[in-house]
């Protein structure tokens, strides 16, 4: 990157910053909605200890969800993508399931698991595994076949079949699908906790809300946008570094 | 060859038939509270009793109202801005960082500054369809513009294109594709974030949208069947929306190898 882009960048911000501050400073937006920088830095000052346990609450919900998302997600795709049976039985049930926009599950999600984390795993895990689930699917369909042939010629174990030629194969689609998955694992994670929550960042930015601190509301929003930047980059890195691992036609 | 054709769709239809079956059964033999899970009858049952006023039909047209409202808005900002950054380098370069922190906010995050601003009802609902999918539109416009092909540029100055031709015959039509498939995920996005905005936003009045009617009935007479109504209705909406994108998208995109 040349100095003159990098010159644009920082401005660019710099530019929205003060955009901002004029805005508020000079009320021309009503600072009832929009508090200048300043109060936001000074909400994150003031309810720093909130914020950091409402921020682990939210991730331990994520990660767990994520997780189960995740493991359920590969199994079950992997399992429709190699038995033909399946294929046909029961990938109509999952897309049929899969059009329900994961969030039109919260109420019912309540219904079900309370009002607590429960009822957020699975929304959550929801999210996560539908995404995973289709390209784990299409992943392990997309297999070349003769890898496959030669691998049953040499007389594989099915466990074998699974761990070195189905999983490696399909690695590249599956991390498509968990990296999309997070994605909507987050929204998933905000959502649950708008609609209705006791704890957590969508809580704490719903009871500010009501409350009309607009500042603390903004700066958990900005922090939310900092959480999500940082796993998506954490999940560009693990790919990169387990890119190796996977097997793709063609390479020897 | 016939007999086999016949198989291949008919194993998929009775699997799904076979679910709500099952479904059916283990609720009516109360093997499963039918409050916890209402079967698929009184799914039907519910629709009925709440389309007898029109109630439902209400519902339905204005949360489709505001889904393709908010979706049509937000479509035409990303694709705006996307051929905007992608035409002028030097505008992408000053916006990109914001762009790029920005769509890491989920369009959820905003409900509550949302209601902050426009107050409980449907403007703060169709600010957060906007805002959702305007992002997916915004990013695979600019990709699509910044990734064409150099060729096809080179072909086009050698050939005497000025700057609006090369705009519109090159840079825009080789970036159609990717805008494609933006606006197919953010037709889902609309209709994700439509819910829970309905849901959140709770506004008043019989009428008011998919979430509202389902928030209303679950929270006044505990009614999960119309929760379950409500989930089938917003799956068929945003089916019919994606069916609808692709069969008008396949018209327009006839002359591309891929459709």
């Amino acid at each position: 990157m040349n100095p003159r882009r990098i010159w644009l960048r920082v401005s660019g911000v710099l530019v929205l910053f003060g955009v901002w501050w004029v805005l508020s400073q000079f009320q021309i937006v009503n600072p009832l909605f929009l508090p200048g920088p300043q109060v936001v830095i000074a909400s994150v000052y003031e309810n720093a200890n909130a914020l950091l346990s409402a921020f682990g609450i939210s991730l331990y919900r994520l990660l767990v969800g994520f997780a189960l998302g995740t493991a359920s997600g590969i199994a079950i795709g992997i399992l429709v993508g190699w038995v033909k049976t399946l294929q046909k039985t029961l990938l109509p049930i999952l897309d049929m399931l899969r059009s329900i926009p994961n969030l039109a599950w919260i109420p019912i999600a309540i219904v079900w698991f309370g009002i607590g984390n429960y009822s957020k795993f699975y929304v959550i895990a929801l999210a996560v595994f539908f995404p995973v689930m289709t390209n784990a699917y299409l992943g392990v369909k997309n297999i070349d076949p003769v890898i496959i042939r030669a691998a049953k010629n040499f007389g594989i174990s099915t466990f074998k079949m699974l761990y070195k030629v189905l999983l490696p194969s399909a690695f590249g689609d599956i991390f498509i699908g968990l990296k999309v998955g997070l994605q909507s694992g987050i929204v998933a994670m905000i959502a649950t906790e708008v609609v209705a929550s006791t704890a957590g960042l969508g809580y704490i930015m719903d009871q500010a809300s009501s409350f009309f601190k607009s500042g603390l509301v903004i700066a958990v929003m900005l922090s939310i946008g900092v959480l999500g930047y940082f796993l998506t980059q954490g999940m560009v890195r693990l790919e990169k570094r387990y890119a190796k691992w996977s097997i793709r036609s063609g390479e020897s | 060859m016939m007999k086999e054709r016949i198989t291949e769709i008919m194993l998929p239809v009775t699997s799904v038939v076979l679910l709500l079956i099952v479904w059916q059964g283990v609720v009516s033999l109360h093997l499963i509270d039918p409050f916890f899970l209402p079967p698929p009858s009184s799914v039907v049952s519910a629709a009925i009793q709440l389309s007898s006023n029109g109630e439902l039909e209400r519902d339905i047209l204005i949360s489709t109202e505001r889904a393709l409202e908010g979706y049509a808005l937000g479509s035409t900002i990303g694709i705006v801005v996307g051929l905007a950054m992608g035409t002028f380098k030097t505008l992408a370069d000053i916006i990109e960082p914001i762009i790029e922190y920005f769509r890491q906010i989920p369009e959820v995050a905003w409900i509550p500054l949302a209601i902050l601003i426009f107050g409980l009802g449907g403007k703060a609902v169709l600010f957060i369809i906007t805002y959702g999918s305007l992002w997916p539109v915004l990013i695979n416009t600019y990709d699509g513009v910044k990734f064409v092909d150099p060729l096809y540029k080179r072909a086009a100055l050698s050939l005497g294109a000025d700057a609006l031709r090369m705009f519109y015959k090159v840079n825009l039509k080789a970036a159609l594709p990717r805008i494609y498939s933006g606006l197919w995920i953010s037709i889902g996005i609309a209709f994700r974030s439509l819910v829970v905005a309905e849901l959140a936003v709770a506004t008043t009045g019989v009428g008011s949208g998919i979430g509202y009617m389902m928030n209303f009935y679950y929270n006044q007479y505990v009614r999960t069947d119309v929760l379950l109504l409500g989930m089938v209705i917003l799956a068929l909406l945003g089916f019919i929306a994606q069916r609808g994108l692709s069969v008008a998208m396949k018209r327009l995109l006839k002359w591309l190898p891929q459709f």
